[in-house]
């Protein structure tokens, strides 16, 4: 696979590399935020309860992931 | 060895910032579920479309100039970029948005991770009245309402949207206001 360094590419690069940015800022956040409850006593049901607040932490970290990886090839 | 003296346990800070020494937690709840509905529908339709572009991605560059494809890419790509963060900013919103119900006040926590960070706090002794209501199909169908509570003091009142269950929370919360009203006459007299 060869990769031109197109303007789109160069831009979707940054974009990227903000949004990952971006997501390592609100995961160190929330771990400040996350411990003013204690209410459930580390079960962070969110939902339905069984998805936890877990679950969604991962399932942002993957879909974040998951598009700079789409966005990165179609550009390539 | 064994010590017979009782173990003093304080509240304070337990179960959230703020709690008070002697403040007991009774409930607590979130917004239903269903306030996330259209987010998740909308989330859903985002992901179909991603699939979709991606399937057809050699007919529709096909159709553009490349000039044209490109500004498509970065249009896209910024849109879903800033959509993805947003909904799962939204979902921890939901998570971090709580409704405290203690033996002494209800707390009603708005929380965001960027924007928001607002408490409120009735104390139980100034409340007046709890109205409940649940009015169209899907509140009825599952199960949530709104309470709206009135202040004994000033004609404004406090509203709590979305409540699970509310028929449960309104009967709580009038226990722990008439418990709360009890305790606060007697102790006067135990002084005495």
């Amino acid at each position: 696979m060869t990769i031109t360094l197109t303007p789109t590419f160069i831009y979707i690069s940054a974009l990227n590399a903000v949004s990952i940015m971006f997501l390592v800022f609100s995961l160190i956040k929330l771990r400040g935020v996350l411990k003013f409850l204690t209410l459930e006593e580390n079960n962070y049901t969110l939902l339905f309860g069984f998805i936890g607040v877990r679950m969604y932490i991962y399932l942002y970290v993957l879909s974040i992931l998951l598009l700079s990886i789409f966005l990165w090839i179609i550009t390539a | 060895m064994e010590s017979n003296e009782p173990v003093i346990t304080s509240n304070k800070d337990r179960h959230f910032r703020g709690q008070a020494h002697e403040e007991e937690v009774l409930a607590f709840c979130r917004k239903h579920w269903t306030s996330l509905f259209h987010e998740f529908f909308l989330f859903i339709f985002i992901l179909v479309l991603i699939v979709l572009f991606s399937l057809y991605f050699q007919a529709i560059s096909e159709v553009f100039t490349p000039v044209l494809l490109h500004l498509l890419i970065l249009v896209v790509g910024t849109i879903l970029t800033y959509y993805i963060h947003r909904f799962f900013l939204v979902l921890l919103k939901h998570y971090l948005t709580v409704i405290i119900i203690t033996d002494v006040r209800i707390l009603a926590i708005t929380r965001s991770l960027y924007f928001v960070n607002e408490k409120e706090s009735v104390d139980l002794a100034t409340m007046r009245d709890v109205h409940k209501y649940q009015s169209g199909f899907l509140e009825n169908m599952f199960n949530f309402g709104h309470l709206k509570i009135t202040l004994g003091t000033s004609p404004t009142c406090i509203e709590l949207t979305s409540i699970p269950n509310p028929e449960f929370h309104l009967r709580l919360i009038n226990k722990a206001k008439q418990q709360h009203l009890a305790t606060t006459q007697e102790k006067p007299l135990e002084e005495d």
